[in-house]
Parts: structure tokens; sequence; C-alpha cells
């Protein structure tokens, strides 16, 4: 009889430990149930009047957070992408420890339904990954007008892989504060100009790691 | 009296009204010009003739033209269109620069890139070729002539020959011809003139005739001087700044028999204009004194021989210099900022010979040889090629109602290859009022010199701009000096550059649907290829680039172009003139089609496709112009007066929301019109006082036509002595 208790008792564990499996189990085959009827549209984020005015230090910007990084972190992963005046770095090579690696794509935004498979490039010491003038934007020189401005290039996407191998697609919308009317009177005189160094860009980052761009996983 | 000269051959060549329509058809074809011209010429002879109606008939028959053939024929009698602006025409206008009279022009539009240009057929001016005398005027910047330097009081008539002509006149007469036809000795007098006007615009010239038995010779004397204008007054420097020149103009002429006849022409241009720039900042104004001189000098001697009635064989020289210099010193100390020269030749030998099979059947055959060089700051050496020449012309009649004109010429050049340009037209006279023409032509320009041989470092931005030929070298220096940061391009892909061609085709309708009423309706397409452009080939390490000149671009120009003339009464003429024009980018419409052109909206900066109906096509071209004028002439009492309207529809300026081309209302220039009137009056025959405004409304625009004047007043008086004596003019 004596014998019989812990048996019985071990079987009662069992039973536990089986029924916590099978809850679990289910718990699990729930889960994924839930998953796939929640297949989510990815929306772009919009960052405006990012301050990349300091001429030394970079500002630097974590998508997964959408908020800038502290420059105490720039020795870190903890950043994908920075912007000083009109130049772009990414976190990896030789200006950053992480891995991230870019590209810049044609097309519209909106219809970049996925990132490609190849020809992601890290900073080296010749070129930056996301190459500035000619790349993102160009300099409109002495005689157009307006002139001595910096416009992005129309149709040009931006496609990262970030530090923690996530995927971002960006276009940059304005280098003006306020995301102004570039064709106007008050835009191309210089003196009615708003500041300049402030990115307004729009981003969808996708957390899942897959290439995809429309929808995410949740 | 050169007028009368040509009556007699005229009317000898033609004689039946029928022929006359004909020439009314065609006169009517282009622009209120020549209909102007003749209406101003039938007012002139009215005071002769006793009657109107039979100086009309005599000056149409007088129309005489060179640029279609290289050889004198009867404007009617040609199956290729070309435009006549007589001398009473320009004088009527008050016109004193070339750039005056093609501004008013059907489907010509005056440019401003590093001087003032034509632009015809929506071709930019370095397409069109400018002829004094059917020979070469030379000195482009950057592929411009300045027309500036053009007066016009020693010209006869200027000849405007629409459409490639290379099969004639070789290179650069790609979208057309302008011929400018000086005056020829004839009988004995002096003219005197003096013109005054808004800027300080002040004018003076002298023409001296003397003709006697086999020697002629004729002098012209011009001086034109301004002070300029600003249109941005609180700038430093003004928008032109005052400039003289000068220009001398003679030929002699001596009949050494009545078969053998020889000219020698030359011509002297002289320039100096003076600036002020600022190059420092509003704060900190940095001045510079600037001064450019420009001069050139032509020669042309001419022996014409007939060996029999069928048999002329002309031989001609040709020589010409154009030089400029340009410095600009600090204000402050006086030290050099630039200093730059340019000198360009150019010597052509030249045998024609025509032989007239009958009158309907003519052969022209010509062989020549250019010799041209370049010597500047901007070119490693001195830079010379050579090219030999043949051309074959037909001109021949099969049906008393079809004239044909088959021509080809084969050009073999020394630095780029060679090239065949052949051209065929055709006229056909449907019945007394409606005749129909086409013409196929093939035109050709060859790289220039800069686009060949260019070495230049802009002193301040820091780019490099290399000749095709000085590429790899330049590229090469480059690297071991350590100036390169990143080659972009492989320079051996860029390859050897080849000439810029255009097929053209025009087809048209001269039409005479009432008596003193003309139409004239001609439509053109061009299909330009290897167009020459310049892209970067590497990034230097001062982050400007490295550009250099290559074959891509494919354009097509087409068009239509109108032009309505009515006499209203013998004394009045009015004319109406339109080119509608559509000149594009044959790769941007595929990546249009392609989808792969975008925007950014103005209002929102977000990136959208643009569709191909967005597409207005190559900047600086209006789709729309037009022209409307009246000539007034009454020969009885001395009286002329005109009034003409210029309008310019809107055209591209630059690319603003950043996809290079031209699609967004944002980038066009507003069109606009400009009025010009003038009258005067003739005293005696000997005085004439005359007065005008151009710009009537005073448009100007500074941000976007800067080379447009506001209102410029102006009077003028000359006097005109004729005698068997060579008299003081007073």
């Amino acid at each position: 009889m004596l014998n019989i208790n812990p048996i019985v008792k071990m079987k009662y564990v069992l039973n536990v430990k089986v029924a916590l499996l099978l809850f679990a189990f289910v718990a699990v085959v729930g889960c994924d149930d839930d998953d796939e009827k929640e297949t989510v549209t990815l929306e772009a984020t919009t960052t405006s009047d990012l301050d990349a005015v300091s001429t030394s230090k970079y500002t630097l910007f974590s998508f997964k957070n959408n908020a800038v990084v502290a420059n105490s972190d720039s020795a870190t992963a903890n950043w994908d992408i920075a912007f000083r005046g009109t130049t772009i770095i990414l976190n990896s090579g030789v200006s950053g420890p992480g891995t991230a690696a870019g590209q810049t794509v044609s097309g519209i935004f909106d219809e970049l339904a996925e990132a490609p498979a190849s020809g992601y490039a890290s900073d080296s010491e010749s070129a930056k990954a996301i190459v500035g003038s000619g790349g993102w934007y160009t300099y409109t020189g002495t005689t157009a007008t307006p002139n001595h401005a910096i416009l992005p290039i129309a149709g040009k996407i931006l496609v990262i892989k970030t530090a923690d191998n996530k995927y971002v697609k960006l276009e940059i919308i304005s280098y003006y504060k306020g995301n102004p009317d570039t064709t106007t009177a008050t835009f191309a005189d210089l003196a009615t100009r708003p500041a300049s160094r402030y990115y307004t860009f729009r981003f969808i980052y996708q957390p899942d790691g897959t290439t995809n761009f429309a929808t995410t996983q949740k | 009296m050169e007028r009368s000269r040509e009556e007699s051959s005229g009317a000898l060549k033609m004689k039946t009204v029928y022929i006359l329509r004909n020439v009314l058809l065609y006169i009517g074809r282009h622009c209120g010009c020549n209909p102007v011209a003749i209406a101003t010429g039938i007012m002139l002879m009215a005071g002769i003739h006793a009657q109107a109606q039979d100086s009309l008939t005599i000056k149409q028959l007088a129309e005489i033209v060179v640029t279609a053939t290289r050889s004198e024929r009867a404007l009617a009698e040609l199956p290729v269109p070309v435009i006549v602006i007589q001398q009473k025409q320009i004088a009527s206008m008050g016109s004193l620069r070339l750039n005056d009279v093609l501004g008013e022009q059907t489907g010509l539009a005056i440019t401003s890139d590093h001087g003032t240009g034509v632009q015809m057929q929506g071709f930019t001016p370095e397409y069109t070729l400018i002829l004094v005398d059917g020979e070469p005027l030379i000195g482009r910047t950057s592929g411009t002539l300045e027309l500036n330097r053009i007066a016009v009081g020693n010209i006869k008539q200027v000849e405007i020959m629409k459409g490639p002509s290379s099969s004639l006149y070789g290179s650069e007469a790609l979208a057309g011809v302008i011929n400018i036809i000086t005056d020829r000795p004839n009988g004995v007098n002096g003219t005197l003139t003096s013109r005054y006007g808004t800027n300080e615009t002040s004018d003076f010239s002298a023409t001296l005739n003397y003709q006697k038995n086999k020697f002629g010779l004729y002098a012209f004397l011009d001086r034109y001087s301004t002070d300029g204008y600003d249109l941005s007054p609180d700038t430093e420097g003004k928008t032109v700044s005052p400039f003289t020149n000068y220009t001398y103009q003679s030929r002699l002429t001596y009949d050494f028999s009545d078969r053998m006849k020889f000219s020698v022409s030359g011509r002297y241009f002289t320039e100096t204009q003076k600036s002020v720039t600022d190059i420092g900042t509003t704060d900190a104004p940095v001045l510079l004194n600037g001064r450019g001189d420009v001069e050139d000098w032509n020669v042309n001697p001419v022996l014409s021989y007939s060996f029999s009635q069928k048999f002329k064989t002309t031989f001609r020289l040709y020589g010409s210099k154009y030089s400029t210099t340009s410095l600009m010193t600090y204000q402050g100390d006086g030290s050099t900022y630039d200093d730059t020269y340019f000198d360009q030749t150019f010597t052509r030998p030249e045998i024609q010979t025509e032989y007239f099979l009958s009158a309907k059947n003519i052969i022209t055959l010509g062989v020549g040889r250019i010799w041209e060089s370049v010597e500047a700051t901007r070119y490693d050496d001195k830079m010379k090629y050579q090219t030999n020449y043949a051309y074959a012309q037909y001109e021949w009649q099969p049906l008393s109602k079809l004239n044909l004109l088959i021509g080809g010429r084969y050009d073999d050049h020394s630095a780029y290859g060679s090239q065949f340009s052949p051209k065929l037209s055709a006229q056909y006279d449907v019945n007394s009022w409606l005749a129909v023409r086409g013409s196929f032509g093939v035109g050709f320009k060859a790289p220039d010199f800069r686009q060949l041989y260019l070495n230049f470092t802009n002193a301040t931005v820091g780019y490099t701009v290399l000749g095709s030929n000085e590429l790899a070298a330049g590229i090469a220096r480059l690297q071991s000096e350590g100036q390169i940061d990143e080659i972009l391009v492989d320079p051996s892909s860029f390859g050897e550059i080849k000439a810029e061609t255009s097929r053209a085709y025009n087809i048209g309708l001269k039409l005479q649907p009432f008596k003193r009423s003309f139409l004239n309706i001609n439509v053109f397409r061009n299909d330009v290829k290897d167009l020459i452009d310049t892209k970067p080939v590497a990034r230097k390490v001062n982050q400007q680039y490295v550009y250099s000149y290559y074959n891509i671009a494919k354009v097509f120009t087409q068009g239509v172009e109108a032009e309505a003339t009515h006499m209203l009464t013998n004394q009045i003429s009015l004319s109406l003139g339109y080119q509608l024009l559509i000149a594009k980018d044959k790769a941007v419409i595929e990546q249009l089609k392609a989808g792969e052109i975008y925007a950014r909206d103005p209002k929102t900066n977000i990136t959208r496709r643009v569709k191909e109906s967005e597409y207005g096509g190559l900047f600086n071209r209006s789709r729309h112009m037009l022209n409307a004028k009246v000539f007034y002439e009454n020969a009885a009492n001395g009286w002329t007066a005109s009034a003409r309207a210029i309008y310019r529809g809107r055209y591209g300026f630059s690319d603003a929301n950043n996809n290079v081309i031209l699609d967004d209302d944002s980038e066009y220039v507003d069109g606009y019109v400009v009025c010009n009137v003038s009258a005067g009056k003739t005293f005696m025959n000997v005085l004439k006082a005359q007065v005008g405004c151009d710009n009537l409304f005073d448009y100007t625009n500074n941000q976007y036509i800067p080379s447009l004047p506001g209102r410029l007043l102006w009077a003028s008086v000359s006097v005109t002595l004729t005698g068997k004596t060579n008299q003081k003019i007073n």
C-alpha cells in the first residue's frame, strides 16, 4: 500500500505534465491559427524634420524603434542609419560595428513590394553604400532655379538591411525644414528658403526578417 | 538700281502670268516678310512706274536666290522653299543687327545661350549654318554664333532655307541655312545714316557705291555702340554690359570680259565690351573689371569664267579668322583673375562648274578642301583638321509642271571619318492656284573642336571637361595626379565620336485662294541620331565631375508652319505666321512608356510616376509661335510704317522637380508678346527720317529672359546722294 502511493503520486504528476503539454500544444496550435488570421499590412512611418544640422556628429537612427539613438551608442549595433548634412552612412564597414547594408533602387515607394535579393553594400573607404550627389539627391548649382538647392531625386528608394537583418525601404522626401514646396519663389529665394539639413523621410520596417514590404505576421 | 538689273534678267526668264502666279505663291510661302518686301517694293516703284500692278509684276519676277543651288536662280523655278527678306523690309523695320531681322520671322526663335542665336525647326543655333555671300561665318561659343556681330545696313537680302542642306553645304547645315547676301557695286551713290535710341544705343553707318564700266566698288562702314541695360539694378554689374563694335565691309568687282568676271570682298569686325562682375557675397563684394575683345575678318576672292553659254566655272577662295580675348582683373589691386584667348581659322578653296544641258537640265559639280584650326586657353596645342569634299547637283524639269532638284555631297574629315548627304526635292504645280512640294534630305554636323579636343577645368568650381580625343590621356593624367576619386564609366566605352545626323522630311502646299491672298503650309519632321551629349566619366576628389562628349541621344522635331498674306491695298499688306512645334527625346519617350520616369509632387514631395502625356519635350522650344504684321508704304508721299506683333508661346526653362525632363508647369517660362512699331518719311528721295519703338509694351522677364531689354525708342536720319561724281555728303 505504501508502495502504491508514490506511484499514484507519480501518475498524478505525469498526468499534470501531460495535461500541461496538451495545453501547451493546444495553445501553440491556437496561436498559429490566430497568426494566420492576423496578416497585417505594413504601413509607412513618416519621420519629419530629423535634425542633421551638426557638422561634426552624425544623427543616429533606429528603424526598429523609430527613434534617434544617442551618440554615446555609436559603437553599438543599436542604430541602423545616420545622417550628417547630405551624407548618409549605415552601421557597417568603416562607419560602424554593425552589419547593415544598403542600396538605392529606382521605382515608386508604394510599388516596391519586395526587397531585392542581392546588391547590398556596406560603407567602405572608397564609397558609401548610399551615394549622395547623383544617388539620392542632385545639387542644383548656380544657374538653375532654385539655385544651390539639394533636391531628392524622384523615384529613388533606399533599401536597407538593418544591423539585426531586417529589411527597410525608405524614401527621402525633403532636405529642408517643414518639407517645403521647392518650386515656389519663396524657396527659390535664398533669403526666405527654410533651413537645410532637416530630413523628412518615410519608411517601412519589416520586423519578421522577410523581404516582403507589403505585409507582416503578428 | 540693283533691282532694275534683276528686273531685266528676271523678266527675260519668265514671261507668262502663270509663272508670275507661281512666284507670288512662292513668295507668300514663308512669313510675312516676302510679301511685305514685295509690297514695299511695289510702293517704291509706284512712283517710278505708272502702274503699281506692273511694278508688282516686275518685282515678283525679280526674286532671285542663290542659297538653294549656290548659283543665281529664279525663286519660282526652285522646288525648295526659300524665304527672302529684302533690304526694303529690313529698312522699314528699322533693324540694325541680324537677330532683329530673324526674330520676327515665322518659325524662328531667338535664343540666348553663350550669345544670341537662332532656333530653326526646333534645333539649337549650332545646327544652322550662317553664311555671308555663301561663305560660312566662323566663331561660335558653345555652338552659338553671335548674331549681334552682323550688321544689316549693307544687306541686299537675307535668304533662309529650312531643312537640311548638307547636300550642298556640308557640316552644320542640319537645321537649315541662313545666307546673307550683301550689296554689290551699283551706280554711283552714297548714304550716311545716323541713329540714336534708348540705352544710349547709337549707330552710324556709311555706304559708298561706285561703278564705272568694268570696275565696281562697294564699301560699308558701321559703328554700333550701346550702354547696355540692367534688369536687376540691386546686383553689381549690368544684365548687358556696354559695348562698341565696328564693321567694315567692301567689295571690288572687275569684269575682264563678258566671260571672265572677278570680285573680291572683305569684312573686318571688331568689338570691345567692358563689364563689372561681383564674385563675392552680398556682405563682402569682390568686384572684377572685365574686358572682352572680339575680332574677325574674312576675305573672299571669286573668279568666274564662262567657257561657253553652257559651261561656267567659278573659283572661290575664302579665308577667315576669328579671335577673342577676355581679361578679368580685381578692382582692388588690379591683379589678374582670369585671362583667356581663342583663335580660330578657316580656309577654303573651291571650284564649282555648272553645265547647262538645256534650260531644264542643269548639272552643278563642286570640289573643295577646308583647313580649320583652333588655338585657345582651353586646348593643349593648336588643333587642326581638314575636310575634303565634293558635291553634285542636278536641276531637272521632266514635265512642265514638275521641278526636281537632286543633290548629294561627300565629306571626308581628317578627325572623325566621312559623311554622305543626299537630298531630293520636288514640286508639282497642280493647277494655277495650287502647288505641292516635298523634300527628303540628310543633314549632318561634324563634332566641333571643343567636342574633340577640349581640355578645360573650371577654375572656380573645379569640374573638368575633356574632348573625345583627349579623354583617355586626360583621365590618365588626372589619375596620376591623384585627382580622381572614382571612375564612374570606363572611358574606353565612350568610343570614337561620330557626326550628328538628321533625316528630314518636308511636305508643303502653296495656295493662292484669292487674287491678293497667299497661303503656304509646310509640314516637317526631322529624325536626328547620334546627338552629342555630355556625361560624367569620373568623380574628382573635390567631389566635382569630369565630363566628356558621347553620341547617344535620338530626338525628333516635327511641326507645321503656316503663313498667310493679304494685300489689303497697294499700300497695305497684312500677314500672319504660325508654327506648331513638337521636339522630343526618343529615349525619354521609351522610358516614359516603361514607367521609369518619376516626379515629386510639389505639394507633398512624394514621388509619383510621370505619364507620357505630361512630357513637354526638349527645353526652350515653344509649341506655339505666332506673328502678325502690317506694313504700309506710300511712294507718292514718301511715308512708310509698320506694326509687328511677335508671340512666343510658353517654353521649358529647366527641370524643377528633379527628373531631368520637362513635365511640370513650374518648369515653363510664360508665353509673351513683343510689339514693334516704326514710321518714316522720305523727302525728295534724299533725306529719310524714321522713328520707332521696339517692345512697345515694355515686356521684360529678368529671371528667365534677361536677353529681352525693355521698351526701346529710336530715331534715325539718313541722307542718300546719287550722282555721276563721288560727292561729299554732309
